[in-house]
């Protein structure tokens, strides 16, 4: 989705430079509007279809139904009045979700939830039953040590299993 | 009463007002920032319930043998080193590392009583030596390397050789170099007496050079004369009393080798157990910190000394020690810790009664012990010594839980236990069903499981477990396992099987069992051939069939 975004961005500010040099020559100053489209009624919601795609709690509600029927997956004080630092805690939070998702490949039952508290960095994950407890307990090794190191603060991992994905309904 | 009460009052102020009390006004109290927190977790004890802190809140990752247990805290560790190799990559590319400068300057410059550790784990100890050479100006610091490197890796006599080249050379050694010396002192010489000569001989120069000696020679004194036979019996209380006047105070490892000093594994005690009790009085609700590695060894020496003595009330004063401030860091590795436990453990089934043994199992296990099935035993005697062999079907679904359930002295045990008295109609009931569970542990298991192998006792406690519960069909099935795994039923046995069979009236299954004792050749056959006679109304076919029976083995006689 990146590339499409930046290749696109490129050929619009390519398009605005000869457009615009056109329209200012022609005397006429209307301007384009160029970011990529960000659909944001389509973020984060599975639509509807045969019934056979199975969808957990998490997927099934929308986003506006964070707070009232879903929690939030990722907890720090960032956005409180004159706190800072939001910013950065987002960008850990995609780079901690897509490291979990790549190392714990295809065990993840559901999205991981970061908390923050104070220094310390908490990951929760539900995890599948796909491999031996021995082998998680090796990737979560890996993770804790390799996380920490990068982040230089203390992490922690709860984890907890579940045999296969739990399904809420069937979409 | 009211004016009574303020009588007394009125009392009791005249009485203080007459004396006059200086008041100390005390010095303000102050508080770590930590003190609140530390407060509070005084107040929680341990949950023996939970798992340890190191482990996952789930099921499915919760470990259930001791072997599982140590295997997931390698697992984690060696994710752990795993990142390190991708951190020296990833760092490589970052910033300069310390052994692309020149080595001489590194040599010089880096800590150098480390590298001569590191050196020697990694190769052998000429290279070291040859390092050494190379290094124009040796001082204090590198001898003291060098012969504390040779000392840890055996070369006993060179270091000595080195030392004497240290005081030629001249230069003054240091506290660590004669901590090491000391070590090494009971490996060049025979005799106890020499080896002790030459520790004095050490010492004695210590006090010449002006070098102090601290905790580590202390201990290094003691281990020594752990080697050194009754001359170490003598000479162990004086070295104390002259290091306390210095003041270095012991630690527990200077108590571990005091013990190890009167305690010999093996040998007869005769008239030291106040040895032990002395060192506990000593010890008691001190809380200690590590300081020598050696630390670690007093609580499993002191349990084996407990457990070898049969002395329960030093064991608990032992624990007790291990519940005081941070004590229970000395406890050790994983290893240790579960060597303390079964000691303490086994001393316990050994000692108490059933019912403190078992609050101490419901402590202990799984949370902090995973007990082997050694002690499984021993706790399955706690349980026949106290007559609560109701219990036995609980043990078992621990000793499943273990992986323990194919371990055949065990399972034996179990079944022989069961079998032995006959217990009421509930008990005898839940015994069919463990007996029943414990017969499938013995069929071909999955691929890689220890399997176990039938006796002919076994088999007899089994079918005799299931008999006493009115199984007989069950143990009609068992009695053909006989014939498959080649073993021979008892006497005792087929007479108590007969019995139960006249109670039911299974004509058929008597003649079978007749059959199957003749299969064997078993001399009781006409015995029990007499007896079918007797008790069962036979069919004719069935008469013939024991009166060929009956010739068959008269013939066979």
């Amino acid at each position: 989705m990146s590339k499409n975004m930046a290749t696109s961005l490129v050929r619009q500010t390519k398009l605005l430079s000869i457009v615009s040099s056109q329209l200012n020559s022609a005397a006429c100053f209307r301007n384009i509007h160029c970011t990529a489209a960000c659909l944001k009624n389509r973020a984060a919601r599975i639509r509807v279809g045969k019934g056979d795609k199975s969808v957990t709690y998490e997927q099934a509600y929308h986003p506006h139904h964070i707070g009232h029927r879903k929690g939030w997956l990722s907890q720090h004080t960032s956005n409180l009045q004159g706190e800072d630092g939001a910013a950065e805690r987002v960008v850990e939070d995609v780079f901690i979700r897509r490291f979990m998702y790549g190392t714990f490949h295809g065990c993840l039952a559901d999205e991981v939830v970061i908390k923050r508290r104070g220094n310390l960095l908490v990951i929760c994950a539900v995890m599948i039953q796909k491999l031996l407890p021995s082998k998680f307990y090796f990737l979560i090794g890996y993770t804790v040590e390799l996380l920490s190191h990068f982040y230089k603060c203390p992490v922690q991992i709860e984890m907890q299993t579940v045999e296969e994905k739990v399904v809420y309904k069937y979409l | 009463m009211a004016s009574s009460c303020s009588q007394a009052v009125r009392q009791h102020v005249c009485k203080s007002s007459t004396i006059l009390q200086e008041i100390v006004i005390p010095k303000k109290k102050t508080w770590s920032k930590e003190a609140v927190l530390q407060a509070l977790a005084s107040t929680v004890n341990r949950d023996p319930t939970a798992s340890d802190h190191r482990l996952q809140d789930d099921p499915y990752l919760t470990p259930k043998t001791s072997s599982e247990f140590v295997r997931f805290g390698y697992r984690t560790v060696s994710g752990f080193q795993v990142t390190l190799l991708e951190r020296f990559t990833i760092g490589a590319c970052y910033g300069s590392l310390p052994f692309l400068r020149p080595v001489k300057t590194f040599l010089q410059t880096y800590d150098f009583s480390r590298a001569p550790c590191l050196v020697f784990s990694f190769r052998e100890n000429n290279n070291a030596e040859r390092i050494f050479a190379l290094l124009s100006e040796p001082n204090t610091h590198s001898y003291s390397a060098l012969i504390r490197g040779m000392v840890k890796h055996g070369a006993y006599s060179k270091a000595f050789s080195t030392y004497t080249d240290l005081l030629n050379n001249p230069l003054k050694a240091d506290v660590n170099t004669f901590n090491a010396l000391i070590t090494a002192a009971p490996e060049v010489k025979e005799k106890y007496n020499e080896k002790w000569e030459l520790i004095l001989d050490l010492l004695k120069e210590m006090a010449e050079q002006k070098v102090k000696p601290n905790l580590l020679t202390l201990n290094a004194v003691l281990k020594a004369l752990r080697r050194c036979g009754t001359l170490g019996k003598s000479q162990a209380f004086p070295v104390i009393s002259e290091m306390k006047a210095l003041s270095i105070d012991p630690s527990l490892a200077s108590y571990n080798h005091l013990l190890g000093i009167f305690y010999k594994p093996g040998a007869p005690f005769l008239g030291q157990t106040d040895i032990l009790q002395e060192v506990m009085n000593e010890v008691s609700g001190k809380s200690f910190t590590p300081q020598d590695p050696d630390d670690a060894q007093f609580f499993i020496t002191a349990v084996r000394i407990c457990l070898d003595t049969k002395d329960i009330e030093q064991a608990y004063r032992v624990h007790e020690l291990l519940g005081v401030g941070e004590n229970w860091r000395l406890l050790g590795n994983d290893l240790q810790q579960n060597i303390y436990y079964a000691r303490f453990f086994s001393l316990l089934c050994m000692m108490e009664n059933i019912d403190v043994v078992l609050k101490w199992y419901r402590d202990l296990v799984p949370s902090v012990y995973y007990p082997s099935s050694n002690i499984m035993r021993d706790l399955l005697q706690a349980l026949d010594t106290d007559n609560r062999l109701d219990l036995i079907p609980q043990i078992w679904k621990d000793i499943k839980q273990l992986g323990h359930a194919n371990r055949q002295k065990l399972v034996e045990d179990l079944l022989t236990l069961m079998a032995r008295e006959k217990q009421n109609q509930e008990v005898q009931e839940s015994f069919a069903e463990c007996a029943l569970d414990i017969k499938k542990m013995y069929d071909t298991g999955d691929r890689g499981k220890v399997i176990m192998s039938w006796t002919a006792t076994s088999l007899s406690d089994l079918i005799s477990v299931l008999l006493a519960a009115q199984r007989r069909q069950d143990a009609w099935e068992v009695l053909k396992l006989f014939k498959t795994h080649n073993r021979v039923p008892s006497e005792e046995l087929l007479n108590k099987f007969l019995t139960c069979i006249t109670e039911s009236g299974e004509v058929n299954h008597a003649v079978e069992l007749v059959q199957i004792s003749a299969g064997f050749c078993l001399p009781e056959t006409p015995k029990l051939i007499q007896r079918v006679q007797q008790e069962f109304q036979l069919s004719e076919q069935q008469k013939n069939i024991l009166s060929d029976l009956e010739i068959q083995t008269f013939n066979s006689d």
